[in-house]
């Protein structure tokens, strides 16, 4: 793997107190990483410490093989975005488009040529004589992007770039951030937002507790997160604390036959709501329950069924059944993903 | 309901200021105030015959626009100097303030003391051996070229001006200037590029009030400016303290050009406006 960037025990401190701790990560190059994490966990400031704009206080920034750590924002080939797209107000769309290149001193008509092609790449040549104040939050977006690919970076590095997007412009610029692939740049891009990671990421990196908890592809993260702790930030609903004996998990909901390579002793079986389903007639209930509430998701509707002293979230059957109803659930056993330890989330 | 009350609001800010305009207008043709003999361009005619009102005029937008420009250069030096932000900025902008509650009439009068010619400078220069006597110091006030009321009225509106500009590169011209830092921009590049045309566009409005305010400042200008030429604001007030009542008439007319000085200074800063948003 050809590395854009290596983070190395990076600490970060959030003001005068310690915010990242030690921040370990590497992106190749041509990787979109979608760095996730909670408000308040300090991905602009990570991302802000990678440009240059925050002082890191331990650990070590290689960008494209070039270790950064004490150079200024100018000289580290990695362009921070704003959430806000930071356009240069005076400018019109093409001259911010060319404002990287100017400052590098390419040839005018090479710089013209470049222009053309960028907003071209993100859908905006016919922009190119407006200023940004006549534009919409998306071709805003779009315009930033294409003056950030212009620097030519090693590095981009996006700070939730769909966080204050409404719907439908935040189907537009996930496109757009889809569509931009680049063989010699690597991408980090800072969200909260589980869709927004799914869909971007080529692999995810979860920052919890002032450190990176897991880096894995989406669908592994969710399938088999590390901890219980970002299992639960992962909006994983259903986390049973028990142990495996035996080849089966025993809880206070009974003994579930387990096979494969399961770590024996205290465990947390995580499973996502899709893995509970209510039983119908030709199915044996492994658990029974009393639905005490109703989920109206837009798309997936569920139900929480107390079942003794455990609180599981299922698909919703149809009809749906009322609150108060005793119904027996079925759990997946293949689904289940066993965390060593026990529920401290 | 909310235009209606917008119109309420700028009707009553206007009255006052329409009132006033209307007074002059009607004393400037003696059709108001004493001495009014019924309609006449008399005073119109006299004052523009009177060579000392060209000589005024321009001498009052001289000192108006370099002390604007004096100020406006120091507040875009500090603020981009002084970081926004850092501990420096918060001692820049301290001191930045100190002269803002001060009246003109105590910077005309502090503007005497230090640089009139038995001054504080130039005592400080003959103790330092740069000049033979304290009455060697070149003339900073009273003088032709209103040197020491173009410093004086300068000191005075700088902080307004610092204030703002100030705000302009904590808020966005900061989140500007970092963008164009990681696309490349190294310090010069990041002031030409970002910080100055944030600036100037930010600040354009308030100078325009500095301008106008200046070049009809009277209280200041009537303890540093000359005698000759006699400054806009000086010839208004002579004329209007006259012993001849017939000469309000003139006092009233030099308001009015006073006015359109002011007024020709916000056209012009509305017309840049108005092009700029034009070109997007």
């Amino acid at each position: 793997m050809t590395v854009a960037l290596r983070l190395d025990s990076m600490a970060v401190n959030f003001g005068s107190v310690a915010g990242l701790t030690d921040v370990t990560l590497a992106v190749a190059r041509g990787e979109r990483v979608v760095l996730l994490a909670p408000s308040g966990a300090g991905k602009t400031t990570l991302l802000r410490a990678i440009a240059g704009l925050e002082p890191v206080v331990n650990g070590s920034v290689v960008v494209g093989g070039r270790d950064v750590t004490n150079d200024p924002p100018e000289s580290r080939g990695a362009v921070y975005l704003h959430q806000t797209p930071m356009l240069f107000p005076h400018l019109d769309v093409a001259a911010n488009v060319a404002f990287p290149m100017r400052l590098r001193g390419i040839d005018r008509d090479d710089i013209s040529r470049r222009v053309s092609e960028l907003l071209a790449s993100v859908q905006v040549s016919e922009l190119a004589g407006r200023r940004p104040g006549a534009l919409s939050g998306g071709q805003r977006h779009r315009v930033a992007l294409a003056r950030a690919i212009a620097a030519n970076p090693q590095m981009l590095l996006l700070d939730e770039p769909l966080a204050s997007l409404d719907p439908g412009l935040r189907q537009d610029v996930r496109q757009v951030l889809t569509r931009t692939h680049l063989d010699g740049t690597g991408m980090l891009i800072a969200t909260h937002d589980l869709d927004d990671a799914v869909l971007l990421a080529d692999r995810v990196a979860v920052l919890l507790g002032g450190r990176i908890a897991q880096v894995a592809p989406a669908e592994e993260l969710f399938r088999a997160p590390a901890t219980v702790a970002i299992a639960a930030f992962l909006g994983i609903p259903n986390r049973i604390t028990g142990r495996v004996e035996d080849g089966a998990f025993c809880s206070s909901m009974g003994r579930l036959p387990v096979g494969g390579a399961v770590p024996h002793g205290p465990v947390v079986a995580v499973f996502a709501v899709d893995a509970v389903t209510v039983a119908t007639g030709d199915e044996q209930a492994g658990v029974f329950g009393e639905v005490v509430e109703l989920h109206r998701h837009l798309r997936h509707p569920s139900i929480i069924v107390q079942c003794g002293s455990v609180t599981l979230e299922a698909l919703a059957p149809r009809p749906v059944p009322s609150r108060g109803a005793t119904v027996g659930l079925v759990i997946d056993p293949s689904v289940i993903h066993f965390v060593p330890g026990t529920d401290d989330a | 309901m909310i235009r209606r009350g917008a119109g309420l609001a700028a009707f009553l800010v206007a009255t006052p200021v329409l009132i006033g305009i209307a007074y002059s207008a009607l004393a400037s043709v003696g059709l108001l105030g004493p001495g009014s003999t019924g309609f006449s361009t008399a005073s119109w005619a006299s004052a523009f015959d009177d060579p000392q009102l060209l000589r005024g005029l321009g001498w009052s937008l001289w000192v108006a626009s370099a002390a604007t420009a004096l100020a406006t250069m120091a507040a875009v030096v500090v603020a981009a100097l002084f970081r926004p932000g850092t501990r420096s900025s918060g001692v820049a902008r301290l001191l930045a303030v100190m002269p803002l509650p001060l009246s003109h009439l105590a910077a005309g009068v502090l503007g005497v003391l230090v640089l009139g010619q038995s001054g504080l400078l130039a005592r400080g220069a003959f103790m330092a051996g740069w000049i033979d006597q304290p009455a060697a110091m070149p003339a900073l006030i009273y003088d032709q070229w209103g040197i020491g009321l173009i410093v004086v009225l300068a000191w005075k509106e700088f902080p307004f001006l610092a204030l703002i500009a100030f705000s302009l590169l904590a808020d966005r011209g900061r989140a500007l200037e970092e963008a164009a830092r990681t696309l490349g921009a190294r310090g010069r590049a990041v002031f030409w590029a970002v910080t100055w045309p944030v600036l100037w566009r930010g600040l354009m409005p308030a100078v325009v009030a500095v301008f106008a305010f200046v070049a009809g400042t009277y209280e200041a200008t009537v303890l540093l400016a000359p005698s000759d030429p006699l400054a806009l604001p000086l010839l208004t007030m002579e004329r209007y303290t006259d012993v001849g009542v017939a000469k309000r008439g003139e006092a009233h007319v030099l308001v009015l050009i006073g006015l359109v000085v002011g007024i020709g200074a916000v056209a012009l800063h509305e017309a840049a406006r108005a092009r700029d948003r034009r070109a997007t």
